[in-house]
């Protein structure tokens, strides 16, 4: 049971993780300078928003983890 | 374009869909989260008895599935970050990310504007001041739709009067005579004009700008017109400067043409130095 939850954890994990990574590839890719060369001073909110999303996704995945391992021992 | 963008010099706005668009996906992800944290409660509420082991696995796949939260809410995000309109002196250019590994680009030259039409229907969008500004075109598609942005009358002005600037100037270019840019157009303003223009201060406006602000923009303020404070200035606003001197006066700013030596002597005579 415990193998089967772990295979299945990590499979769900993975599957965020490429989840995670195509929308990170999108504001990479597909950024309005690739459009339009931005005014002086005008920046792109894609760089922080991605920041923000990946800390927190990390944040949330290893305080689960840390609390998990926790409640086990 | 230059270096492969399509807008690199000139004129550029970008407009996008009003946040309020994304009312919904926000809605959606507190409903999910807020689901989430009642589970403990029910579980205890029913009075099912669990183990640490259990809880640990909870715990992990709670982990999962708030990370699964906060992605689906960063591809409603992404979805209306990557949607967005360029408006440049030229053309309009319409860029949409319709789902994730499709995106369109379509382009439409001002010139091909036949009539700009703004539809704002719903509590919100009326309450919020937003909505559709539908463009008549005379190309094969028909129509060009700028979805759900914000002072959608604004953007319709805008649009016409980029359309007659361009329309104008295509027009001075066939017949030869050729001020090529808007600064080149604005700087052959005939002197008598400047002259009318700056005659016409009202006086009530002075006090909207203080003395550095007016010189450090070189701006008069001259009268309000339709709700827009009409300014001279010698030289063109970057649309940041633009932003910021409707920020500090409080209205939209349109910007008159004056030459150089009639804005000195203005600023001179309305903003002197202390």
């Amino acid at each position: 049971m415990t193998f089967f939850l772990i295979i299945l954890y990590l499979l769900v994990l993975l599957a965020l993780s490429i989840f995670a990574g195509v929308l990170v590839y999108h504001l990479a890719v597909y950024r309005i300078s690739s459009i339009v060369k931005l005014e002086d001073g005008q920046k792109e909110t894609a760089p922080r928003a991605m920041v923000f999303y990946l800390s927190l996704l990390i944040i949330i995945v290893a305080v689960s983890l840390i609390a998990s391992v926790f409640f086990f021992l | 374009m230059a270096d492969g963008r399509l807008v690199t010099t000139g004129f550029r706005r970008i407009y996008r869909r009003h946040v309020a668009e994304l009312l919904g996906p926000i809605l959606a992800s507190l409903g999910m989260l807020i689901a989430g944290l009642l589970i403990p409660l029910i579980v205890s509420f029913l009075g099912i008895v669990i183990t640490n082991y259990t809880v640990s696995w909870l715990i992990l796949f709670a982990g999962i599935y708030f990370g699964g939260v906060v992605s689906y809410f960063f591809l409603e995000w992404l979805l209306w970050y990557l949607d967005f309109w360029v408006l440049t002196d030229r053309r309009l250019i319409d860029v949409q990310l319709t789902a994730l590994f499709r995106r369109r680009v379509a382009e439409l030259p001002l010139i091909q504007v036949q009539d700009i039409a703004v539809d704002q229907s719903g509590f919100l969008q009326n309450v919020l001041g937003y909505g559709n500004v539908k463009v008549q075109t005379a190309a094969k598609e028909g129509f060009f739709i700028i979805r759900a942005v914000s002072r959608p009358q604004e953007v319709r002005s805008k649009i016409l009067e980029l359309a007659a600037q361009h329309q104008e100037t295509s027009q001075k270019e066939e017949e030869g005579d050729i001020p090529t840019s808007l600064l080149q157009q604005r700087e052959a303003v005939p002197e008598a004009l400047t002259r009318i223009a700056l005659s016409s201060v009202d006086m009530s406006l002075l006090p909207k700008f203080s003395p550095s602000q007016a010189r450090n923009f070189r701006i008069i303020p001259l009268r309000c017109e339709e709700g827009k404070l009409i300014v001279a200035s010698a030289s063109e606003k970057s649309p940041d400067d633009l932003q910021k001197l409707a920020l500090i006066c409080g209205m939209p700013v349109e910007i008159i043409p004056v030459s150089k030596e009639e804005l000195d002597q203005a600023l001179d005579r309305y903003y002197p130095l202390t």
